[in-house]
């Protein structure tokens, strides 16, 4: 019995512990071989959201997909109502779409939105001298559909979002949400890579002070 | 079973049959050790434990019990010297096996069963859940010479435990193995219902 059971204790222990898996497809994330993520002591990040039409749900959602990217809690963000104490603003450019819920859209990508996210660097040009803004704009040169328009603010609102965490650079690959004309609706597997990455790297900018 | 016993007047429990408490605080090894430009570990920093037994005393030296094991602790990532919380995660494990007195006052208990990982968030690496795991266990009970003979069979707890682990994300992100997980409590025990021979 005592034999059976050191036995079955040293088979047990001498199983191969796992290889951590390599991590090779990722794209730059640098500007200008500077790095910003957010550091343990600002996470969660807080988000101030557009009051109007459904910019809350478009950025709460974002948040959530990005969140998923990581595996050890290294970035999370949270709603704020309040945008003097937001980390991250993101509002509408111009033009606001209604805020009805529209009908699904499984065509294929049309460009019907845009975005633009700004980091003000402070005078030291290593720290953000205020929060980052972003914006979100509808595209008012062509008339699309409320479902196309739909769509493309989720996609839009996500890649901005990754902006906002540190991804300072345009992916070159058409199939992940970072690329400059969004043509995915979710991170995809260089995506992912690309922010564990970011969020193991050590940053060579700060965030804005609180 | 056990959520019903302690309702139940100590009068009905069979003459052999005993319920033992534990508390005590436990150590556990990383969960993770993965390698993101850096090491990084995921280790459940050390917590309290809580352990229910019930056993049935026999006329062999072999005595058979059933363990249901909670411990508590927060999830820290270790990564360049810094290590920083990031969820909290409950575990219960059931383990039924046999003990038997090694030494005077002295009792060893070897066991299998299972273990389950409850996270307060399902995030990160927890967040398509996790599974059952198969567990062994070992442990020692030192009933001190000063305390033998006192009805309650008050003692120390010893006990270690394996199991392997990983989740449906870390298999995802490309862990194609699981990580053995060794776990050290030390604790102080009682009988706190029936009659019978030293606590597991």
């Amino acid at each position: 019995m005592k034999r059976r059971l050191i036995i079955g204790a040293v088979l047990l222990v001498a199983c191969s512990e796992p290889t951590a898996p390599g991590r090779t497809a990722w794209y730059s994330f640098d500007f200008a071989g500077d790095v910003f993520r957010w550091p343990e002591s600002r996470v969660p990040v807080r988000y101030y959201a557009d009051t109007r039409s459904n910019m809350r749900d478009l950025v709460e959602r974002a948040i959530g997909t990005w969140e998923d990217q990581v595996l050890y809690g290294e970035f999370s963000g949270e709603m704020v109502n309040d945008s003097t104490v937001a980390d991250v603003i993101v509002t509408w450019f111009d033009s606001v779409p209604p805020n009805v819920p529209p009908p699904p859209d499984n065509g294929p990508p049309v460009f019907a939105c845009d975005g633009v996210t700004t980091l003000q660097l402070d005078s030291t040009g290593t720290a953000l001298a205020e929060p980052i803004h972003t914006q979100i704009r509808i595209t008012t040169a062509q008339v699309y559909t409320a479902a196309q328009v739909a769509a493309c603010l989720r996609r839009v609102t996500i890649h901005e979002l990754g902006h906002t965490l540190g991804l300072l650079q345009e992916s070159p690959d058409q199939q992940d949400i970072m690329y400059s004309t969004v043509q995915v609706s979710a991170p995809s597997a260089r995506d992912h890579q690309t922010v564990q990455v970011l969020y193991h790297t050590a940053p060579t900018i700060a965030p804005a002070p609180r | 079973m056990l959520l019903l016993l302690p309702t139940c007047p100590l009068a009905r429990l069979p003459a052999q049959v005993a319920l033992h408490a534990t508390v005590g605080a436990r150590y556990t090894s990383a969960l993770v050790h993965d390698s993101i430009v850096i090491p990084v570990d995921v280790q459940p920093a050390i917590g309290p434990a809580l352990a229910l037994a019930i056993s049935q005393h026999t006329s062999s030296p072999w005595t058979p019990d059933a363990n249901l094991d909670v411990s508590w602790s927060s999830l820290q990532r270790h990564e360049s010297g810094t290590t920083s919380k990031f969820n909290s995660v409950t575990t219960i494990a059931f383990t039924v096996g046999v003990r038997r007195e090694i030494a005077h006052g002295l009792t060893a208990r070897a066991g299998f069963g299972a273990i389950k990982h409850l996270p307060s968030e399902d995030i990160g690496m927890f967040r398509t859940g996790t599974g059952l795991w198969a567990l062994g266990t070992a442990s020692l009970y030192w009933t001190p010479s000063a305390l033998r003979g006192v009805s309650r069979d008050i003692g120390l707890s010893l006990r270690y435990d394996v199991h392997r682990f990983s989740t449906a994300a870390l298999h995802a992100d490309g862990f194609t193995s699981t990580q053995l997980v060794h776990r050290l409590s030390l604790g102080i025990g009682m009988r706190v219902l029936g009659k019978g021979a030293t606590a597991p």
